[in-house]
């Protein structure tokens, strides 16, 4: 019963009641992976040092789910269940300093290849990648990444 | 050295309006060249004779390729021989004009392509250019490439004889198809292929990232791709921060807690909307344009 008043608002939002678009789609999975672990996170939260990093942990695990057609989640959920220390992000400010390194350099094919590089780093499972592989696999992994930050977005929202 | 190929009835041997071949043909060419061209010159003035002094030319031409090939390199030879198909079609074809012109303008074809030639050689700086434009189409592909070569090289043709002995290089062809030149090898080929794969990706990564449209070369728009992926994941983690201190807090929403875990389709309405909202507010906005619009029309799968 409840389902079906669930099911009869949900129509309210999407444009075709039964054809939901990817970005629907993975929005939708993102959330629901992503608030169940919070909530869960949230019921047992004995280590409080550990939060951040744990909540860091769950975001990117519930992207890495939400995202699975792709091949950049398999090597982020291989990168999560490794370590606790997901090292996607954190790299990011030594690569500020890298990039303005490259620019200096007079060959051109040299400084492209060394953006590729910085990409394959920034890309989760970007390295094992070959350079046609690796930017198709950048469109997603954008795209992914802008609505996370959407669902984030509204989640803190919704919370606060 | 009288090529077999050509037509006796239309060559004449003194022709008041001959033309020394230095006029026509300022720069030093190899002496089978010379003679095919003198019997170009020398043929009468009409139509028919000219298409096929053309044609017999052309023809001479090709029966000396083999000659040039040692002297020349088989890649100019060979796109002598096209480019002259092509002249000679459109000498045929111009319907109305001076011996004189037509012959210069056949001949200036034959000087641009040798100008084109040094030209390539000297002037490249990219060599991933070089490659794309030099190309041989010769390797396995015969005559149903020599067509197309001919097709974009009397694109280039036309432009040279409208400004006479420009040695300006038709630069602008982006296709696979081998321009003349260099390798004879699938490996060039194939990398060609790849290439063209590569620019089409970063083509569409350029719609995707906002901005990214006015941007040429390809290290710039890379950078930009790094910037723009560097501060989404910046802003994920930003949010994720704050969502920790959130979470953290005394009472999360009822919202939050209402559902059932792992339950795709049940989650609240509100939520749901809170994202629907945002996302059109963005797009309103403008921070996160068209490609969102284009997300939700479907066109997602276009970079999948």
């Amino acid at each position: 019963m409840e389902r079906q008043i669930m099911n009869n608002k949900k129509r309210l939002f999407s444009v075709e009641p039964t054809e939901l678009s990817p970005s629907e789609v993975f929005t939708r999975k993102y959330t629901s992976h992503l608030v169940p672990a919070l909530k869960k996170l949230n019921m047992d939260k004995s280590p409080s040092p550990i939060n951040q990093l744990t909540v860091k942990h769950e975001v990117d695990k519930a992207l890495a789910l939400s995202a699975q057609e792709f091949a950049w989640s398999g090597f982020l959920l291989q990168k999560l269940s490794s370590s606790n220390n997901p090292t996607t992000t954190t790299s990011s400010s030594s690569n500020g300093t890298r990039i303005l390194e490259g620019s200096c350099k007079e060959d051109e094919d040299g400084e492209i290849e060394e953006k590729l590089s910085e990409l394959r780093k920034l890309l989760p499972g970007g390295e094992e990648m070959n350079v046609e592989e690796m930017l198709s696999e950048i469109g997603n992994y954008i795209k992914c990444l802008e609505l996370q930050t959407i669902a984030l977005k509204s989640i803190v929202q919704d919370t606060t | 050295m009288d090529p077999p190929l050509v037509n006796d009835s239309s060559f004449s041997p003194a022709n008041p309006s001959s033309y020394t071949l230095s006029e026509i043909w300022p720069f030093p060419i190899n002496d089978a060249v010379g003679s095919g061209l003198r019997l170009a010159v020398n043929s009468t003035p009409s139509d028919k004779d000219i298409s096929t002094a053309a044609a017999a030319a052309a023809a001479a031409e090709e029966s000396t390729v083999t000659d040039l090939t040692a002297g020349w390199g088989g890649r100019k030879a060979r796109a002598l021989n096209s480019e002259e198909d092509e002249s000679s079609k459109m000498v045929s074809l111009s319907s109305s004009g001076n011996e004189v012109v037509r012959f210069v303008r056949f001949c200036d074809d034959l000087n641009v392509i040798v100008r084109i030639d040094l030209v390539e050689s000297v002037t490249k700086k990219d060599s991933g250019d070089k490659k794309r434009k030099l190309c041989g189409s010769e390797s396995g592909n015969g005559d149903g490439s020599m067509k197309p070569e001919g097709e974009t090289s009397s694109g280039g043709g036309s432009k040279a004889t409208e400004q006479k002995n420009k040695p300006e290089p038709p630069k602008d062809y982006i296709h696979v198809r081998a321009r003349r030149g260099q390798a004879t090898d699938r490996h060039s080929l194939a990398e060609r292929a790849r290439r063209e794969k590569i620019s089409e990706k970063m083509t569409a990564l350029q719609d995707i990232i906002p901005g990214c449209n006015k941007i040429i070369g390809k290290a710039l728009v890379l950078d930009e791709i790094i910037n723009y992926i560097q501060s989404l994941q910046r802003q994920v983690e930003f949010l994720s921060m704050k969502l920790e201190v959130v979470n953290s807090g005394p009472s999360t929403g009822p919202t939050i807690g209402v559902f059932p875990t792992g339950d795709l389709g049940t989650l609240p309405i509100d939520l749901h909307r809170n994202i629907y909202e945002q996302q059109e507010a963005n797009e309103s906005r403008g921070s996160h344009p068209e490609w969102l619009h284009m997300q939700v029309d479907g066109s997602f799968n276009r970079t999948t």
